[in-house]
């Protein structure tokens, strides 16, 4: 007998019937792939529910760490000696040294502070990838089963199922989503060619269709492209508010 | 030129080692765990007071400076703090002699990483031959280490709903109060979208692990 992993995970939640939780655990006995699973899945849960204890003391450690790195840098370094041409060395190293550093903080008056981490293009794509959940309305008379799997999946965010079951699809919001899953999966060239696609056809996507190849860019760590793609999007568009505000933070 | 052929031996500490014929005398091993769990600064003050010296001199010794000394020494407490969220220290453990030997490591792993394969090879020999505590300790702090970092890894590559969902479910959260705060239609959406993002995580987690 082979058991899914949802059937698993509704097990550790305790939400199957009496006799599913039982079949379940004498399986569990004889069968060692479907303990390892549960017992993968319960590793897991265990690390979130730790986590705010470990973070916690993590936090008393930083603040420990900071007070030694103060003290640390008020002790004397240990002094060396040298001759006297080498202590002459050492002056004209100093001196080289100083005039670098004046010339670096130049530089840094002269052009723009390079973006903080919280702004860097791959941060930002990871904070505003967030797609809204999809329907394949049932007055459409073409949806069939595999679409509202399609659906039920990438509103599930398991988009790597999602490109399977859409690939070769050819109805605009069966591309909207591959191209959005194919994005979520990293394979940002693939996406963005559908995309463009949509974006030729003239789809209701359009607005959509910049936002992501945006994201996708932003992905990417091509910054340029990805403000390019954020300015195309209309004003009266939903997405308009997000690009701005992305927008913002990418000059900042 | 040394029997490896490439390196030089690490130096060995100058001062005594710990002693490992007692406990620690910094705590008592009962409460040991509880206090790492809790991040305790007196315990923590304690190690920095009472390791960071032998192990700061060895580090230098050994082609580093100061501030990496610090950086090993911080890594190595927050080892020893997950292993003891995790599982916890083995009782029978000197927690000095310990941390000083996870730094010893941290700092060995670090330098092979700089090095050539070959050198690397001959370095091998090297890790834990100063064995002060249970190698059986060590191995399982590394592992526990290694391990919390692919649930790390692959957790942070979820969508952001997904992370949100499972710590608001993993930390207790009321059902009804996630459903309302994440926009959902209903508690067995909700229980889907967990599994799915469950499932998803678990797929990256194999991933990251066949990765490293």
């Amino acid at each position: 007998m082979t058991v899914d992993d949802q059937k698993l995970l509704a097990y550790l939640d305790g939400q199957l019937p009496d006799t599913e939780m039982d079949a379940i655990a004498n399986l569990a006995e004889r069968d060692p792939e479907v303990m390892s699973r549960l017992a993968e899945y319960q590793d897991m849960t265990k690390y979130l529910r730790d986590r705010p204890v470990t973070e916690a003391a993590l936090q008393n450690l930083h603040r420990v760490h900071t007070d030694v790195l103060k003290v640390e840098s008020t002790l004397p370094r240990t002094p060396t000696v040298g001759t006297k041409g080498q202590m002459r060395n050492r002056r004209l190293v100093l001196v080289l040294l100083s005039l670098l550093a004046l010339g670096a903080i130049a530089l840094a008056i002269l052009y723009q502070p390079t973006p903080s981490d919280e702004s860097s293009p791959e941060i930002l794509y990871a904070a505003y990838f967030d797609p809204a959940e999809i329907s394949f309305a049932t007055r459409d008379r073409q949806t069939d089963e595999e679409l509202l799997d399609a659906a039920e999946m990438f509103n599930n965010g398991q988009y790597n199922q999602v490109i399977t079951l859409l690939e070769g699809r050819v109805e605009p919001k069966a591309r909207y989503a591959l191209g959005i899953s194919l994005l979520d999966q990293g394979r940002t060239i693939q996406a963005r060619q559908v995309f463009d696609e949509l974006r030729r056809d003239q789809t209701i996507y359009s607005d959509d269709v910049y936002w992501y190849t945006g994201l996708s860019h932003l992905r990417d760590g091509n910054t340029l492209q990805a403000i390019t793609a954020f300015q195309l999007i209309d004003r009266s568009s939903n997405k308009k508010r997000a690009a701005e505000s992305i927008l913002e933070k990418l000059s900042d | 030129m040394n029997p490896s052929g490439y390196l030089k031996p690490f130096r060995t500490f100058d001062a005594e080692p710990p002693d490992l014929t007692q406990k620690s005398g910094l705590v008592s091993q009962l409460d040991l765990n509880q206090r790492l769990r809790s991040g305790d600064p007196e315990l923590l003050r304690g190690l920095y007071t009472s390791v960071l010296p032998s192990v700061k001199s060895w580090i230098q010794s050994n082609s580093g400076t100061t501030e990496d000394a610090l950086d090993i020494f911080q890594d190595s407490i927050e080892a020893l703090i997950r292993k003891a969220v995790a599982s916890g220290i083995g009782h029978d453990s000197n927690i000095e002699a310990l941390l000083t030997q996870i730094c010893k490591n941290k700092w060995i792993d670090k330098i092979r990483k700089k090095k050539t394969e070959d050198k690397v090879r001959s370095e091998n020999p090297l890790r834990y031959e100063d064995d002060y505590s249970s190698e059986e300790h060590l191995i399982a702090i590394e592992e526990e280490e290694l391990r919390q970092r692919s649930l790390h890894t692959s957790f942070r590559r979820l969508s952001s709903t997904c992370q949100q969902l499972l710590e608001m479910v993993m930390t207790g959260q009321d059902v009804k109060s996630i459903v309302k705060k994440l926009g959902m239609s209903s508690p067995n959406t909700m229980y889907r979208r967990k599994h799915a993002c469950m499932e998803s995580w678990r797929t990256y987690l194999n991933d990251v692990r066949i990765g490293s």
